[in-house]
């Protein structure tokens, strides 16, 4: 899939575990660990809202757009 | 009615029809080996030949004698024993295409009561049941019957059966699309 989830750089950036941005937005580590597979399907905004806010920063942070080409 | 109560209901069903096809096919076994020891038993009780729910019938009777009378022909205690084998395994068969499709059901029912519906084996169950009712649409559809002075063959076709098989595989499509979009949305986090 061209859209790249970097969850894993601005967890990183951020000093944060996995597991405590799951309990933060409420949502399962295995739930949070498909999304940084890159694994799932789609992304809901009320989840993209909450990872934002938990990690402070933009969707452009987190999504990135790679051509496939 | 709250849904489990209904799903229960259906499952109710399902087992006391499965119970009562056994009762029926205790029955069947216990008449093919009566009729085999007391033919004499039978000698009065005449064979009914009743096609009127078919939509196609192409069924011919034959006698030794033509003037001779049906009741005097077509009885039980006449049958051939050929016949009556042959007979008994297709009755016993139609049984079996008739208790898997409800065993089949009572699994989807089971299925969706515990909140797995769309799952592989659901599909499965639906596809089977569409087989097990062509099935009993082929067993049903021909009719052989040799008695010491007369018979009767020829093929009796309905239609309902066919649209049952009709429906379960398309129920069995609905249910893969149904997995399709589960799977979709267990990936949308």
């Amino acid at each position: 899939m061209p859209i790249i989830v970097n969850l894993d750089i601005m967890l990183t950036k951020r000093n944060m575990k996995s597991k405590e941005l799951a309990e933060i937005i409420g949502i399962t580590t295995a739930n949070l660990s498909i999304l940084k597979s890159g694994k799932a399907k789609a992304i809901r905004f009320s989840t993209l809202e909450a990872i934002c806010k938990a990690l402070e920063c933009q969707p452009a942070d987190i999504l990135e757009y790679v051509c496939a080409e | 009615m709250t849904k489990n109560t209904l799903l229960n209901i259906a499952i109710i069903v399902c087992k006391f029809i499965r119970f009562f096809l056994v009762i029926v096919f205790i029955g069947l076994t216990t008449f093919f080996i009566h009729l085999q020891v007391d033919r004499s038993f039978y000698k009065g009780k005449e064979v009914s030949f009743n096609f009127k729910d078919y939509n196609y019938s192409s069924l011919r009777k034959w006698k030794v004698n033509p003037k001779s009378a049906d009741k005097d022909v077509y009885v039980f205690g006449d049958i051939k024993t050929s016949s009556l084998y042959l007979n008994y395994v297709k009755y016993v068969a139609i049984l079996i295409v008739l208790f898997l499709p409800f065993k089949a059901f009572q699994k989807i029912m089971t299925s969706v009561k515990e909140v797995k519906t769309f799952e592989q084996d659901t599909i499965k169950a639906f596809r089977k049941i569409g087989k097990y009712i062509f099935a009993y649409f082929l067993l049903t559809s021909y009719h052989s019957m040799t008695f010491k002075f007369g018979g009767y063959r020829g093929t009796s076709i309905s239609l309902t059966p066919l649209l049952f098989v009709l429906l379960s595989f398309i129920m069995a499509e609905i249910f893969k699309e149904g997995r399709l979009l589960k799977k979709e949305n267990d990936l949308t986090i």
